[in-house]
């Protein structure tokens, strides 16, 4: 096992011995990253294919009446179901297992154990999303994570570390993150850097599409779950931050469900107020 | 505290959730059917008729106007190992813009009727309504009652075919409303309407888009993972020799080194385990109308709820019978948008759920609270049910 870890992985890893758990099964055998999810998904029931959304949002969304996953975040609109993510993502969106780690729990009858599985998913431009699942078997909690993931796909900003040319390529400034005792700080880098971070950390941030980032962590960063949760806090705080190119005063716009309240419209029905549109929360 | 719920009631575990699923659209939204079909949308068959039942209970109880049926259902239950064939629920709501989201103006009507045990199964001729022609049918449907499903799936019993036939030759042409929209197969096992006439068109009550529903039991469409059977075993294995056999992940004395992690409840920023668990149920069969499962658990989508009160007939406690849920929302909202425009729609309502509870003994109103008609008292007991919503929380 040793060998066989350590012949793949050496050039991957630059060092690190062998991984662990899912980041294995990608590259070993003939699946890609990508790839093994929609091999897995082929024979797919037909009844599955098919949404029939559940939230009024949803409903808006397939629809074809909102335009882009901005448009949600915007108003900070809750999203409930995974197709909405997939609808706008798309293929574009890839996700990987990080680690299955088995959960044990004593009974009287000796030890239960659980799997929990960590996914991220991403489309490498701005959309990014961490999922955790803990379940009897793996295969379900690996797929029960993807759907978590996709459920808290959040958009990540990006900007520059000098000279604003070209595209947007690392953190707009400084920002950490904490969770439990981890705390992770993701610093602007100029271009050519590349993402030097942890494995675990990098994983997430070249699915958020970050190029070029510094990365200092600290704490028990053992604690994988912590880990990967404070960089996605990151992440999530990369959009809250007040930076000059935002002051201009917001100019508030109905928010989707005001403003499609009577898309099925009766011309001369008088269109409910809905509630007032939010500012955005982070 | 009432009656004790009786005992086939208590056990909720091994009680089968019926899924209705849904059929064929259908070609005239306010075409005839009777008591037995369900159904979504239309005009309701009511088994008496419509003069004899009280104008109010088919009135908003907020806005006044005039009800809609939003979803028929044929409920025959085996109570105390005795039979009620004849028993069906009836889900009014309202679509007037600010009721739609009211608890307060949805209601729920249930006919029951007893029938003696020596009586066949037969309808009395003198009881069925003047104006249906539903007695006919009655003879059709024959065997198909008994079976304890309230929907015949059926398809190959010969009595179908006939069926078949009689409604399309009895069917008058008309114009067909264009309501019919793409995403809906023609299922063969669902009763269509099979009078010869229209009903005449009430002006004010208002019609929604119509189409019929079968029901399915829940257990048999889930089987096991979606997920490719192969793909997974393998992937299990794997999964398990590496995780288990090499927790640390030291290779070469080099290696990285994770902490013990522990079970962690599934949550979210936007959503709670509730709603997970009811989205969950959702994707298993993700065109269910509706879920029937008399005294068994109610699936909620939010945490807090509302508890049912007692039995207005007879004070004992109410159970748990069926919930509506969001796809037929989705349904019926896709069909309105096909029609012209009227002043009435459900483009307003945008609940999770509505559960409704019915009596525990499934009483009926005691004789002297019937109505009387022409002097003879009716056989059907008509009583309103518990209706409880789940809103989706507005911005």
């Amino acid at each position: 096992m040793a060998e066989r870890g350590g012949g793949e992985r050496g050039g991957d890893r630059g060092g690190f011995g062998r991984g662990f758990g899912r980041g294995d099964r990608g590259g070993r055998g003939d699946r890609g990253r990508g790839d093994r999810r929609g091999g897995r998904r082929g024979p797919k029931r037909e009844e599955e294919e098919k949404w029939v959304p559940v939230t009024k949002l949803g409903r808006l969304v397939k629809d074809g009446k909102i335009k882009s996953l901005e448009q949600i975040y915007l108003f900070s609109l809750p999203i409930k179901e995974h197709q909405i993510v997939e609808f706008f993502l798309g293929s574009a969106l890839k996700d990987e297992v990080m680690k299955i780690m088995p959960v044990q729990k004593q009974t009287r009858a000796g030890q239960r154990t659980r799997f929990k599985a960590f996914v991220v998913v991403g489309d490498s431009n701005g959309h990014v999303g961490l999922g955790v699942k803990c379940s009897k078997e793996v295969a379900t909690a690996i797929r029960g994570a993807i759907i978590m993931a996709k459920l808290s796909v959040i958009p990540v900003r990006r900007g520059y570390w000098g000279n604003k040319i070209g595209k947007p390529h690392t953190v707009p400034c400084k920002v950490t993150g904490k969770c439990g005792s981890v705390t992770v700080r993701l610093v602007p880098a100029p271009r050519g850097s590349g993402i030097v971070a942890a494995r675990v950390p990098k994983k997430v941030l070249q699915f958020a599409g970050i190029e070029d980032v510094f990365t200092s962590s600290r704490g028990s960063t053992k604690t994988l779950g912590n880990f990967v949760k404070a960089t996605f806090e990151c992440l999530l705080k990369t959009y809250g931050f007040l930076t000059p190119d935002l002051w201009r005063e917001t100019r508030f716009t109905r928010s989707p469900f005001q403003e499609f309240t009577d898309f099925l419209a009766k011309p001369h029905k008088i269109s409910v107020l809905e509630d007032v549109e939010k500012t955005p929360v982070y | 505290m009432g009656r004790p719920l009786p005992s086939e009631l208590v056990d909720n575990d091994d009680k089968e959730v019926l899924l209705g699923l849904p059929g064929a659209w259908a070609d005239e939204n306010n075409e005839l059917a009777d008591h037995y079909t369900t159904k979504i949308g239309g005009s309701p068959d009511w088994p008496v008729r419509l003069q004899d039942i009280n104008a109010d209970l088919l009135k908003c109880g907020v806005c006044g106007s005039h009800l809609a049926l939003v979803a028929q259902v044929y409920a025959p239950l085996t109570l105390y190992g005795s039979k009620i064939d004849e028993r069906a629920l009836y889900i009014l709501g309202c679509g007037s813009p600010s009721c739609g989201t009211n608890p307060a103006s949805w209601r729920t009507i249930r006919f029951q009727k007893e029938v003696a045990h020596d009586e066949t199964l037969f309808i009395d001729q003198t009881d069925s309504t003047g104006g249906s022609s539903a007695s006919k049918i009655v003879d059709w449907w024959d065997e198909n009652l008994w079976d304890g499903g309230y929907i015949e799936d059926g398809d190959d019993e010969p009595g179908n075919m006939t069926l078949q036939d009689l409604q399309s030759s009895l069917l008058e042409s008309g114009d067909f409303a264009s309501a019919a929209p793409r995403h809906h197969e023609a299922h063969s096992s669902s009763q269509e309407a099979t009078t010869s006439s229209q009903r005449g068109s009430v002006s004010d009550i208002p019609i929604l888009p119509c189409f019929y529903v079968y029901t399915q039991s829940e257990g048999s469409t889930v089987d096991g993972s979606p997920v490719d059977d192969d793909d997974s075993a393998e992937f299990e294995e794997t999964e398990l020799v590496d995780a288990i056999e090499d927790p640390d992940n030291i290779v070469d004395g080099v290696g990285e080194l994770w902490e013990e992690e522990e079970y962690e409840p599934e949550h979210s920023r936007s959503t709670d385990q509730t709603y997970l668990n009811f989205k969950k149920k959702l994707d298993l069969s993700p065109e269910q109308c509706f879920r029937y499962c008399f005294g068994g658990p109610p699936l909620w989508a939010k945490e807090a709820h509302d508890e049912p009160d007692k039995c207005g007939a007879c004070g004992g406690p109410r159970v748990y019978e069926m919930q509506l849920m969001p796809p037929l929302l989705y349904f019926l909202q896709q069909a309105s948008k096909d029609l012209p425009p009227s002043a009435y729609g459900p483009s307003e309502w945008s609940w999770f759920t509505l559960l409704v509870y019915s009596c525990a003994q499934s009483c009926m109103q005691g004789p002297g609270d019937r109505a009387v008609i022409l002097g003879v008292q009716s056989d059907w007991s008509v009583t309103v049910e518990a209706t409880i919503l789940q809103a989706e929380a507005s911005h």
